[in-house]
Parts: C-alpha cells; sequence; structure tokens
C-alpha cells in the first residue's frame, strides 16, 4: 500500500509491489484519462503495464492517443529503454464470458451448450450490469498475464455505491439462492415437495416471462451448476487479490459538489470492503496562477478567483474525512485530453502533485 | 397543446447524457422553464438514487407525484425505483400470492437474471401509465445514468428479441410502440463542449433515432465558458487566467462548430456558473437561460 509521505509532495506513484490498480469513480471526472496515465507513467519507469477499460467508447483510444479502437487482445503501445512498455485493451464483455465458460466447463459439449444457451448470449450482450464483473475476471487474467507486471483497470462508473468490489460475491451468492437450487432440482431428494413447488413457479413465471425462457432459463441454471466451483474459486482469489497489498485503489473525483458526496459514499463503501482509497485524484481543477488571490480585479480574475472558490468549498468534505492518503490535484486544460502532450500533463502531475498549496494543505497529508 | 421550444414535441421527454454532464440539473431547470411557460409538468427520476428529487426539494417522492416546493402549482414530482416497480409489477400479474415467500428466496433476482432488462422495461412501463394517468403534464425523466440510457431504450426490443410469448413479450411490444410514437415521447440529449463528450452525443443520436426509430428533441450543451468581453489583464495572473478562459472559449467554439456538422439538430446553450451559488438558486438561473435561450 501507498504511504502519502511526511511533507512529500502528493503524489500517486505506484509502489514497486503493487500488480494491480483500479481506478473508480463516478461519470464524467475522467477517470479512463487518469488510468490511462497511471499506467503510461509506470511504463516509464520500467513496469509492463497494460491498461484496459470496460467503456465500450473511444476514450481510452482517444487518451492513449490510439488512431483506430482497441481490442480485447491487448497492443502493444510504447516501449521504453529500461524495458517498460505500454499496453492497452478493451473490455468485450462476450470474449471475457466466453473464456471463463471455456476455462470451467468440464468438457467441450458443456461449454459449447452455454455457449448457445439464450440467456447466456442476453447477459453476455452488456445489457444485464455484468460489466462489474467482468472487469474484475479481466483484471484477474490480465493479473496473470506473464507478458504483464501491472494491470490498470479503468473500472465502469460507480454512481454510488462500488457494485465492482461486490460483483464477485453477487454472482456466487446466485448459487446460494434457493429458487436457483429448486430450478436445478438440488433439493430434489430431500422432498416432494420441491418439486411442486419448483413446477408451480417455473409455471408462473413462464405465463410472465414466457415459457421459452424458462426452458432456457432452468437449462442456463443447470449448465452454470458445472461451473459452479470455478467460478467460486475465481470469486475467492480475485476478493484476495483486491484486498492484498498487491492491489491500489485510486480515487477519481473531480471538485464539483456532488462528486465529492459521490467519492465520500465510494471511499465508506471501500471501507466496509476492507479497502481504503491509497490515493484521491481530484481531476480538472481551475489552474491557480500565482500571485491569483492579491492580483488586481478584472473579468478574468473575478471569474478565476469565483471559480477557485467554488471548488474550494466542494472540495472541503473531502479534505475534512482526513484520509490519511494523498490528495493529488490536476489542474484541467483548456482543451481534451486526447493526444501525447494531454496524458503527459496529466502524467506530471500524478507524479509530482500540483505545483501550488492546493487547498491549503501546504503539503501536509494527514 | 402549446409545446416549449426547448423540449421536444411531445408528451414523454427523456433527458440523457453520459454521467457528469448535469443531466440531472438540466432535467430539473427543464421541468421549471417548462412549468414557466404555462404547462403542467411532472418530473420522473427512474434510477433510484434520488438525485433529482432532492434537487427539486422533494426528498420523499416516491412512485405517487408529490407537489414540487419550487413550483406547487405547476410541477409535481415522482421517484420510481426499478427494483420496487418490479416487485409490483410481479405482484400484480398473479406472482403476488407466491410473492412474499419467493422474494424471500430471491425469486425477483432470478427473474431479473433470466430476463435481462425486465426491471428497465418494467420502469418504461411505469413511465407509460403516469403519461397516461396525467395526460395534460408533460413529464420529465431525467434517465437513467452514466451509458446506460441507450441500453434503457433500447431494452423492449432486446426483449422482445429473447422471449417467446408471455406478458413480459406483450409490455416489449407496448415499450417499442412507446418509444416510437414522437407524439408520446422523445429523448433530449444533453452533452459538454468538449471532444469526447461531442462524439459520444454524435454516436448515441444516430444510434437513437436510426436504430431504434426514437425521435430526438433539442440538444443541450451545458456547461459553456462564458465569452470575455473585457481586454487581457496587464499583470501577470491576470493574463494567465484570461489567456486560460480564452484558450477554453476557443477549443469549445471548435467542438459546437463540430457537433453542427455532424448532428443537424437544434441546440440549446447553457453557460457555466462562475462560482459557489446556492443549487436552487442555480436551478432557476437555469431554467431562465432555457426560457430566453433561442436554439441554433
Amino acid at each position: 500500500m501507498m504511504d502519502s509521505g511526511q511533507g512529500s509532495p502528493p503524489s500517486a506513484e505506484i509502489a514497486a509491489s503493487t500488480k494491480v490498480v483500479l481506478t473508480v469513480g463516478t461519470g464524467g471526472v475522467g477517470k479512463t484519462t487518469v488510468s490511462a496515465a497511471l499506467a503510461s507513467a509506470a511504463a516509464r519507469t520500467g513496469r509492463r503495464a497494460v491498461v484496459v477499460t470496460v467503456d465500450p467508447a473511444r476514450r481510452l483510444a482517444d487518451a492513449l492517443g490510439v488512431a483506430g479502437e482497441l481490442s480485447s487482445e491487448p497492443t502493444k503501445l510504447a516501449e521504453h529503454s529500461n524495458g517498460g512498455e505500454l499496453w492497452g485493451s478493451m473490455l468485450d464483455p462476450r470474449v471475457t464470458f466466453d473464456r471463463l465458460v471455456d476455462s470451467h466447463a468440464p468438457d467441450a459439449a458443456t461449454a459449447v451448450a452455454m455457449r448457445q444457451n439464450r440467456i447466456y448470449r442476453n447477459m453476455t450482450n452488456g445489457l444485464s450490469g455484468t460489466q462489474d464483473y467482468l472487469a474484475i475476471e479481466e483484471l484477474y487474467w490480465l493479473a496473470h498475464d506473464d507478458r504483464f507486471d501491472l494491470v490498470v483497470v479503468d473500472t465502469p462508473p460507480s454512481q454510488t455505491a462500488l457494485d465492482i468490489v461486490d460483483a464477485p460475491g453477487r454472482l456466487t451468492r446466485l448459487f446460494d439462492n434457493r429458487i436457483y437450487q429448486l430450478l436445478t432440482g438440488r433439493r430434489s431428494g430431500a422432498t416432494r415437495l420441491f418439486s411442486r413447488a419448483a413446477q408451480r413457479f417455473v409455471k408462473m413465471v413462464g405465463a410472465v416471462v414466457g415459457a421459452g425462457i424458462v426452458d432456457d432459463a432452468v437449462e442456463f441454471f443447470g449448465l452454470f451448476e458445472d461451473l459452479e466451483a470455478g467460478f467460486r474459486d475465481r470469486a475467492a482469489a480475485v476478493g484476495e487479490l483486491l484486498t492484498s497489498d498487491k492491489a491500489m485503489v485510486v480515487l477519481v473525483a473531480s471538485p464539483r459538489a456532488d462528486t465529492v458526496a459521490s467519492a465520500l459514499g465510494l471511499i465508506r463503501a471501500l471501507i466496509t470492503r476492507q479497502l481504503r482509497p491509497d490515493a484521491v485524484v481530484v481531476n480538472l481543477v481551475h489552474p491557480r496562477p500565482d500571485g491569483l488571490a492579491t492580483a488586481p480585479s478584472s473579468e478574468a480574475v473575478d471569474r478565476l478567483r469565483k471559480r477557485v472558490e467554488s471548488e474550494d468549498k466542494a472540495m472541503a468534505p473531502l479534505i475534512e474525512a482526513n484520509l490519511g492518503r494523498a490528495i493529488v490535484s490536476i489542474p484541467t486544460l483548456p482543451g481534451d485530453i486526447h493526444d501525447q502532450e494531454g496524458l503527459k500533463h496529466v502524467e506530471r502531475h500524478l507524479t509530482t502533485g500540483f505545483p501550488n498549496d492546493m487547498f491549503g494543505l501546504d503539503g501536509a497529508w494527514r | 397543446m402549446n409545446r416549449t421550444q426547448f423540449v421536444a414535441a411531445s408528451q414523454v421527454v427523456i433527458v440523457a447524457g453520459k454521467g457528469g454532464v448535469g443531466k440531472t440539473t438540466v432535467s430539473a431547470a427543464a421541468a421549471l422553464a417548462t412549468a414557466d411557460e404555462g404547462q403542467e409538468v411532472l418530473a420522473v427520476e427512474v434510477d433510484g438514487t434520488g438525485a433529482l428529487r432532492r434537487l427539486l426539494g422533494c426528498p420523499d417522492a416516491g412512485q405517487e407525484p408529490v407537489p414540487c416546493p419550487l413550483r406547487p402549482t405547476s410541477v409535481s414530482v415522482a421517484s420510481i425505483d426499478p427494483s420496487t416497480a418490479l416487485s409490483r409489477y410481479l405482484a400484480d400479474h398473479g406472482l403476488g400470492r407466491l410473492g412474499g415467500r419467493l422474494a424471500r428466496t430471491g425469486m425477483l433476482d432470478l427473474v431479473a437474471t433470466a430476463t435481462p432488462g425486465i426491471r428497465d422495461l418494467v420502469v418504461l412501463g411505469r413511465l407509460r401509465q403516469m403519461a397516461e394517468h396525467h395526460p395534460d403534464k408533460i413529464v420529465i425523466v431525467d434517465a437513467p445514468a452514466a451509458g446506460h440510457a441507450l441500453a434503457f431504450l433500447r431494452t423492449p426490443r432486446d426483449i422482445l428479441d429473447t422471449v417467446d410469448g408471455g406478458r413480459i413479450a406483450d409490455q416489449a411490444q407496448l415499450g417499442v410502440e412507446f418509444l416510437a410514437d414522437h407524439d408520446r415521447s422523445s429523448v433530449t440529449l444533453v452533452t459538454l463542449p468538449q471532444e469526447t463528450p461531442v462524439n459520444e452525443l454524435v454516436e448515441t443520436a444516430f444510434a437513437i433515432e436510426d436504430e431504434l426509430g426514437v425521435a430526438l428533441g433539442p440538444v443541450i450543451v451545458n456547461s459553456i465558458e462564458p465569452p470575455l468581453t473585457e481586454p487581457p489583464p496587464v499583470d501577470e495572473p491576470g493574463r494567465a487566467a484570461h489567456d486560460f478562459f480564452k484558450q477554453r472559449a476557443a477549443a469549445e467554439a471548435v467542438q459546437l462548430v463540430r457537433m453542427e456538422t455532424e448532428l443537424p439538430l437544434p441546440w440549446f446553450a447553457l453557460t457555466r456558473a462562475d462560482g459557489p451559488i446556492d443549487r436552487q438558486l442555480r436551478l432557476e438561473q437555469l431554467a431562465r437561460s432555457l426560457r430566453s435561450a433561442n436554439s441554433k
């Protein structure tokens, strides 16, 4: 885990022992850019880093300055003389799920049946909130790929809770579900009552969602049973990895009251899951030129002072939360960050911190 | 019915956009502005986060509309919680008696897992019902957060492709018809004057119109940097501040020109707030801006 050095400038530098970095935060705060910059900065220091996004939009490709689209197979984007490498990839729900099924299925026939199941196909088109789980699965997969020694995961935006950390548990909880047990006939040996109840249930659900879907669901859960042990093991391993000191959690926020409130909610959610953000990155902060406070009044100066005042006010709860963690702020550029220049700007601020005394903290981070 | 300019010519207006573009604030401002144009308005949030109802001063609003204290006679607020809506739907369709026991055993999770999108579909069904129960009101909907807006709008079609028969298929059919009926529903997209949000706006707009046949209302561009009117100050920090805003306005102008070229839709501009400001004051400001703005 990272510690904020006493008196040293705040930074979101990645420790040598860190193997995976999870960036979390609400939408619109520049999480993808920060993820790209973290991986890029690590590559410069000699790490073989891969950054993976779950966002199907071109954001990561834009942030990394890649002309085309990224695919689910990692692409090498930069090589440094110290051995450092930067790779990028974009999560494809279908590819990740298929790989998961293939690696856990007891035989080829089960894998094929699963891939053809309509429920499965629907689950893997990204509609059903499975992206959180997939991001974690991808993280685990890449963390065990010898080509990389650092994986940075740009997680899907979390609005209020940390769905992503709960994702493995949510999937395995399904197996503890009594209805699931009824449908797969696990309790069928117990009493005949169960099978009668199951039949009744299936009929009623069928009236609402159509008979075909119930048949598919029964088949799906039946097939899933064969994969269950593998999924459980994987969920446990991922949970262990995330709470170990090999993992680093970077929370990204912007200096607005609503995103700070969401960030604090996320931090609380993280803490209840034995996770802490190791660094908080406040992105898109207005620039604070030296002497702004005492400059003669003008339209531009007055506007900037008001914006700065507004940001300080929005940031106050985060400072007061007293996380004992580095809070790194990144000044916004007038234009968009979509080229190497912009990425370097973010990298520079991630590793050195904002040059001015942001939010009156004066380098003290406790 | 007299329609306002800044929301589309339909009874239900779904306000959608990526996370961080200010969709909820714009929804609330549009609700107030529409009311001030003499319309009765029902503002609805559908993601259960409570952001819209808090902003409109009714933190306790549920599925039944309650009057908004900011416009008690003309705006009411409702919140549809996806999970509650689903259990209500199932209870209404004969699963109620078994409901208690089955809910405890996780039936809702199972139905939701077996039929991805069913929650969204049920939410859409509730919206349709609300619009029918309040035919004289404009229904302004703060669409689900983040990238889910498109998935939300696609849900009825996806479900029609998945299920064969059953009440859900009927619901999905009604949902498809509702979304494709330009008198009943339309989508207003919110974006920021920046490269990535504009890219995403254009992609989403074409997907919504071409793929789903859903009507698009005017685009609302939020947080535009107001132009500077004074010449640059001579002092160093003053010049730095001036340059920053000038550069930002220039970068935004490039994106807005690109948006106009790539997306032939009228749009409205809302400017960035200057400093710390009470949220409700800001909301009233934005509502006034929407009413006085001319579409571009």
